[in-house]
């Protein structure tokens, strides 16, 4: 090259020149510059040419330097541009000149580096980069342009991104332009290996400069390819073309481009990352912001609508678009930008397998896909979807299920989406899930909500009701209360429920117990008020409404009385249409019913219902208490009266039993003292208080008497108080010191409950002495009347015997008168001593079984037939006595005795030729004996009489036999004392029958 | 003959029942109580003693009782003759040893009879 300029006349040739060249004279004076130097000088065209060397350089020193050659300095021109600068000596003709070489020195190229560097430091736009190293390619080798290309490895296609020609005016080839691969693969090579090469047409390989829109066809040209290195991957190719002659690039230009491209892929890098990072920084800043937008929207539209124009916003795309997935297809929801209109409300269902919602939905993978119109298969199924270049969908997620899908669209550049997108939007996607889901949630939390806020209302509605009935029912219960007053309770009662049920008329209706009316008691809404007792309904307990509530204890409404078959129509009734009816309930027992009426028809509720019911249940209670405390009133009184009573009844007892002058103790069913006179207390001489709570066995025993079998048979009485005797009574003598005191102890008996005993003292001292000397009066009176009586009746028989000589008949006579009275006092005596010792208890019955029959007749045989026969009266005797007689307890002597005195009387009274008549027969546990006769017969006045001691009847007959008046007493005695009863029966004139019976005996036993 | 002892405190009576028996046939002794009577009893053999209950010194029953003791008289029957004629009183006589009780007044054939009766005639 130098060679070929120092031998070169032509200047021209130097204005191809890359290096600047100057002439200079040896004084500094510039004979000529070339074109380059211009450039490097920044001389605009048509400007002067400086004159003289210094004016370029500034630096006198450098100047001298190199106007004294040979020389190499760096120098600094006055613009300001570090150069390096040789000079040598020029012949040219005669003239000695100096030509100066001026050179981008490695120092400018590095200060070209530095500088761009500088300013790359500062950039972080990609185009602005790959624009800045452009120029700096161009101007630092002159060359006629430079151009950027993306390279898309897969594709093997480099598309223009950048075409600077150096002349501003040409035209630069297209952004976006594809080189498509046949274009290219001269250079894919170095695409690959990442080398940096440089053309020369002399190699006449078809390249990619020839696409250059600026290219000057008829030039030849040189291209310099510099790859575009990033993160170790080409991502692009930097064109440099030269035109001219002989373009060429020299190594210092190939290094110096090669470094520049590497400063731009370094630049590139930082700014791919800064971009990344800022980008990725802008998206997360934008994503948080949207989805903080996001998760403050909760209303489901307004979120689809803002997801929709915030992806618009962070993915710089023309078009959003949300579907969502409802049963097996996929709706549109929101849509904003490019074909928004019409996008809502379309569908795709779920088979359509051609649709971009589909495949995503299915692969559930973030796609996208540039370059749209070559994929013919795959259709957006959006509204003007024609006009999409590349679109890119996202699957929105809820709990592993696929909701949605968000599509975003490009309509301008085909290939606008790469993988950076991928992760952005599936983390977009994720928020967009997550800000569905909460909407989602939140639509169904306000729905909750709105419920629950219903509910509550309701709730507090139906508490507020509750309430209100409670509070009803309280003053029910305590106006109820506070009244026993039957007839004001069920007014008020009916009063108060009224107040919840608003009724036009209410009654109370109770059922009368004895007539099984309705009665009605209490009324509201009635022109007449009820009377005090209540007035009869005329209706029964079974009729009407009322009865079919009383019947089935049921409440009951009835909407319109019209249509119901069991309401009866009265014509006070008549205006009743609506009836609420409640049974009033007490104790189990249905009393009554209350009903309420109104004029209209279905005017009462089933909740009015609830509440009557409840209050009935109170009325009921309120009815009844009223009841019971006119009962318990009335007992009360009663009672009082009854104590009152009582008391009276005791303290006359009291007194009773103070002035008796037996001793009365009174003791319980176990033989406890419980009450004794002062009497008792004086007999028994036992101080009163020590008396009571005494046992009674105690007493007994006390004194000496056996009370054990007494003991036994208190006992048995205690035990066995329903088999006892009604005239149970145990009694005996003690001896209390000098005192004969007499108990008779009988059994208390209420109905056939023993309730203890009373015994009865009595001081029968005196009486046992009476009795004593009685005895021993009659003993002895007896003893001595007896004995001169033996001397008279002897002596008179004697006499009559003929013991004092032989009589004269008067002397008989008169003998016999006084044996016959002898004979009278005889009996006298005798019958007198039999009556004392009868009633003085003296006379004791040898009680044995007795052949009654055989007794009788021996007194008749006897005595009987003796007496006819010795007195010479005729009388018929006859005996009928029943066959099979048993035995009879009684004692044979007095059998004896009152047999002979019954059939002595029948002899006596019967006139001569008359007949007494015998019969024994047996009736039931007794014998009876009958003597008859037909003689005299006794006066009815006198039948009774003749029982009486001493009684003779005034008849001539009676007066006519001798006799002490005293048999038939001593004979009825006798007899009561075996427990028999003696009767009479008789007509005057006529003749009598007197009867008698005995006991039969108990247990066989051979006859006495 | 046969020989009867009566022991009688009432004169009266005592000669009534002498006259009685001697008039049928009996040989008689009369004392005046019941001391007298036994000693008259071991004094002579007598067929027979009729006894008043009621006496001074000694009654009946006593004298009864005491003859049955003696050796000699206890075979000798005993009538008794009284005017108590209570159960008891006739049982404490013949509880006494004696075959008979009388009851006064008695009917003189009344009385021949017993004796005939006890005898044995």
């Amino acid at each position: 090259m130098e060679k070929e300029l120092i031998s070169a006349l032509d200047f021209r040739v130097l204005d191809h020149l890359s290096e600047g060249v100057l002439m200079v004279e040896a004084d500094g004076g510039i004979q000529y510059v070339n074109q380059a130097t211009r450039g490097l000088c920044a001389l605009e065209d048509g400007s002067p040419a400086p004159t003289r060397l210094h004016q370029l350089l500034p630096d006198a020193a450098v100047v001298q330097q190199l106007l004294k050659p040979p020389a190499q300095i760096d120098v600094q021109l006055r613009n300001g541009r570090f150069l390096q600068c040789r000079s040598q000596p020029f012949q040219l003709g005669s003239q000695r000149l100096i030509q100066l070489i001026l050179n981008e020195s490695q120092t400018q190229a590095f200060e070209t580096l530095v500088a761009a560097n500088q300013t790359l430091a500062g950039m972080l736009e990609e185009g602005d980069i790959i624009a800045l190293i452009g120029r700096q390619m161009v101007k630092a080798t002159r060359s006629q342009g430079f151009t950027a290309y993306r390279w898309q490895p897969e594709e093997n296609r480099l598309i223009v991104l950048s075409d600077q020609p150096a002349d501003e005016r040409a035209a630069a080839t297209a952004v976006g332009h594809i080189l498509p691969p046949e274009t290219i693969e001269p250079i894919t090579g170095l695409l690959i290996n990442q080398e940096s090469t440089a053309f020369y047409q002399s190699d006449h390989h078809p390249t990619p400069a020839l696409n250059i829109a600026w290219l000057n066809q008829d030039l030849p040209f040189a291209e310099a390819y510099f790859p575009l290195v990033v993160s170790d991957e080409t991502v692009g190719l930097l064109q440099i073309v030269r035109q001219g002659p002989a373009p060429q690039f020299s190594q210092p230009d190939m290094r110096l481009l090669e470094a520049l491209a590497s400063r731009a892929s370094t630049a590139l890098e930082t700014a791919f990352i800064f971009q990344d990072t800022y980008e990725r920084e802008q998206f997360y800043n934008a994503l948080g912001n949207v989805s903080m937008a996001i998760n403050f929207t909760l209303e489901h539209e307004t979120l689809l609508n803002l997801i929709c124009d915030e992806s618009l916003r962070i993915f710089e795309v023309d078009g959003a678009y949300i579907w969502q997935i409802v049963a097996d297809q996929f709706v549109g929801s929101a849509g904003r930008g490019h074909g928004e209109e019409g996008f809502v409300g379309t569908t795709v269902a779920a088979e359509d397998m051609a649709a971009f919602v589909t495949t995503i939905a299915r692969n559930g993978q973030t796609t996208f896909i540039n370059n749209l119109a070559e994929h013919q298969a795959t259709s957006l199924r959006i509204p003007q979807n024609d006009a999409v270049q590349a679109a890119l969908g996202v699957p929105l997620e809820q709990e592993g299920q696929i909701i949605g899908v968000l599509v975003l669209i490009d309509t301008h550049n085909p290939n606008r989406f790469n993988h950076k997108h991928l992760t952005r939007a599936s983390t977009f996607g994720v928020q967009v899930a997550i800000a569905l889901q909460n909407a989602k949630l939140f639509a169904e939390l306000r729905r909750f909500n709105e419920e629950l806020d219903l509910r509550v209302a309701e709730r507090t509605r139906a508490l507020h009701e509750e309430s209100n009935r409670v509070k009803i029912l309280l003053r029910i219960t305590s106006e109820l209360s506070a009244s026993l007053d039957q007839d004001h309770v069920l007014n008020q009662a009916l009063h108060l429920v009224n107040e919840v049920v608003n009724a036009t008329q209410g009654v109370i209706l109770l059922v009368d117990q004895e007539t099984s009316q309705f009665v009605f008691r209490a009324a509201l809404g009635m022109e007449r008020p009820i009377p005090p007792r209540g007035v009869s309904t005329g209706m029964m307990q079974h009729e009407g409404l009322a009865g079919w509530i009383i019947e089935n204890r049921s409440a009951v409404i009835v909407d319109d009385t019209s249509n119901d078959p069991r309401w009866i129509d009265r014509p006070e009734s008549s205006d009743h249409r609506a009836v609420l009816g409640v049974p009033l309930i007490s104790n189990d027992e249905v009393i009554g019913v209350m009903m309420l009426f109104h004029s209209e028809p279905g005017a009462f509720t089933l909740q009015q219902l609830d509440l009557v019911e409840v209050a009935a249940i109170q009325v009921a209670n309120a009815i009844n208490n009223a009841n019971l405390y006119l009962l318990i009133r009335d007992q009360a009184e009663r009672l009082g009266r009854l104590l009152h009573a009582e008391q009276i009844e005791t303290a006359k007892s009291q007194a009773i039993l103070e002035s008796i002058a037996d001793g009365v103790l009174v003791a319980d069913s176990y033989n406890r003292i419980i009450l004794g006179n002062r009497p008792a207390s004086v007999i028994l001489d036992i101080p009163r208080q020590r008396l009571i709570g005494k046992s009674v066995n105690e007493l007994l025993g006390l004194y000496g008497h056996s009370g054990d079998s007494w003991i036994n048979t208190i006992e048995k009485w205690a035990q066995n108080s329903e088999g006892m005797q009604d005239l149970a009574f145990l009694a005996d003598e003690l001896t209390i010191e000098d005192k004969v005191v007499s108990v008779h102890l009988s059994p208390v008996m209420a109905g056939k409950q023993f309730f203890g005993t009373v015994s009865i003292f009595r001081d029968i001292t005196k009486e046992v002495e009476v009795d004593k000397l009685k005895s021993e009066f009659v003993s002895t009176v007896s003893h001595e009347l007896r004995t001169p009586m033996t001397s008279i009746k002897g002596y008179a028989d004697l006499m009559l015997m003929g013991a004092a000589g032989p009589m004269t008949p008067p002397q008989q006579r008169y003998l016999k008168v006084i044996k016959n009275n002898a004979d009278r006092l005889h009996m006298l005596v005798n019958d007198l001593l039999n009556i004392s010792r009868i009633e003085t208890g003296k006379t004791t019955l040898d009680l044995r079984p007795l052949d009654l029959p055989q007794v009788l007749d021996q007194v008749v045989e006897g005595h009987l037939r003796g007496r006819i026969q010795h007195e010479q009266k005729n009388l018929q005797v006859s005996t009928h006595i029943e066959p099979s007689l048993p035995l009879v307890n009684a004692d044979h002597a007095r059998v004896t005795q009152i047999l002979t005195n019954l059939i002595d009387n029948a002899f006596n009274y019967t006139p001569e030729n008359g007949q007494i008549k015998l019969y024994v027969t047996k009736n039931g546990d007794y014998v009876y004996v009958s003597v008859q006769d037909s003689g005299i017969g006794i006066s009815r006045e006198n039948q009774a009489k003749i029982f009486d001691r001493f009684f003779r009847a005034e008849d001539e007959h009676v007066q006519a036999v001798p006799g002490t008046g005293l048999g038939l007493a001593i004979v009825r005695s006798l007899i009561e004392m075996h427990g028999g009863e003696l009767r009479v029966e008789s007509k005057l004139g006529e003749g009598s029958t007197f009867t008698f019976n005995l006991p039969v005996m108990l247990e066989d036993k051979e006859p006495a | 003959m046969v020989k009867i002892l009566i022991a009688e405190d009432d004169q009266d009576i005592r000669e009534l029942v002498v006259l009685t028996l001697q008039f049928n046939g009996f040989d008689v002794k009369s004392v005046e109580n019941g001391a007298l009577a036994v000693e008259a009893a071991q004094q002579d053999v007598f067929d027979l003693i009729l006894m008043d209950v009621r006496m001074p010194r000694m009654t009946g029953y006593e004298a009864c009782r005491r003859l049955k003791e003696i050796d000699t008289t206890k075979d000798v029957p005993v009538i008794f003759l009284s005017a108590k004629g209570q159960e008891a009183e006739i049982q404490t006589g013949l509880s006494a040893g004696a075959q008979q009780y009388i009851l006064k007044p008695f009917a003189p054939d009344e009385l021949i009879g017993t004796i005939k009766k006890v005898l044995g005639h």
